[in-house]
């Protein structure tokens, strides 16, 4: 057998724990504090309540963008009527007026 | 109670009907022929929802929020033509025939042959308001519904081109086309 091969062999034969290798290891595991689990509960809540929150927003901001256009054409079509009603009486009283106004002999 | 409210509502119903012109499919069809077209139907609904977008602190806008709390409607067809003839006498005669029962009142009508140009205003007892403004290129019918009477008339006065004393005070339509201020313009 080659020599190196045989020192490989010994060095990498398998040898059995030492007796006070587990007990260390328990030991060990005993000294460490379990550690707390982090509390992301009060996150995800706040998470979801401020996605609810942007989402009803969202759909509210909307509906008022859409009121408000809604309502400034409601208003220009009332504004437009009256001139045209406006504009109508006018003609009428002008024409009245041109009637009544004696005439240049 | 709840008799009350129903005899209530069918009598502004009947009030709003009774105020309302119908504008026939021939006479809405002249918006085909005319170069300009204004039409403007406004309901009890969207009358009050415009007012609402009526600012208080401008006073045209304060005003007309005034006059229009109390209208239930608005309706406009204005058409302007490129040509004379465009529209008939019997499209004139339509609407006519709407405000001749004996709750119209004429207040004012103006024919001028010179100009060839007609101004008719009609009150309703119950508050309505028609005007026909006929000119050989335009033709203009305004129906405005609800309680608007002489006196809110002349508070619109200097507003929206509506002149100061369009009814003069103390003016109350009655019932009889015979008082109307009826004036005809004859051609020297």
């Amino acid at each position: 057998m080659d020599p190196l091969e045989n020192d490989f062999r010994e060095a990498l034969s398998r040898e059995p724990a030492p007796d006070w290798f587990a007990d260390r290891v328990m030991a060990r595991v005993r000294e460490q504090k379990p550690q707390p689990k982090p509390r992301l509960g009060w996150l995800r809540w706040a998470a979801a309540v401020a996605m609810v929150v942007m989402v009803i927003g969202g759909v509210r901001f909307d509906q008022v963008r859409r009121e408000r256009s809604a309502g400034e054409h409601a208003k220009q079509q009332l504004m437009l009527a009256l001139q045209v009603t406006g504009s109508k009486l006018h003609m009428a009283q002008v024409r009245v007026q041109s009637i009544d106004r004696p005439r240049p002999e | 109670m709840r008799y009350r409210i129903v005899l209530a509502l069918a009598v502004s119903v009947g009030a709003l009907a009774a105020q309302q012109l119908k504008f026939t499919a021939a006479f809405e069809k002249l918006a085909e022929k005319a170069s300009e077209t204004v039409n403007v139907s406004l309901d009890p609904q969207t009358l009050g929802f415009a007012s609402k977008f009526l600012s208080d602190g401008n006073k045209d806008e304060a005003q007309a929020k005034k006059v229009v709390s109390k209208l239930t409607g608005i309706q406009v067809r204005s058409f302007e033509f490129d040509k004379e003839g465009a529209y008939t006498d019997a499209d004139v005669n339509d609407i006519r025939a709407q405000v001749k029962g004996p709750e119209w009142s004429l207040i004012v009508s103006s024919h001028s042959k010179k100009d060839r140009e007609t101004a008719e205003i009609y009150l309703h007892r119950d508050g309505g308001l028609v005007i026909i403004a006929a000119e050989p290129k335009e033709l203009t019918v305004v129906n405005i519904m609800g309680k608007i009477d002489p006196s809110e008339l002349r508070s619109l006065g200097g507003q929206f081109g509506v002149p100061k004393n369009i009814v003069p005070n103390g003016a109350t339509p009655k019932p009889s086309p015979a008082k109307a201020k009826d004036k005809d313009e004859e051609e020297e």
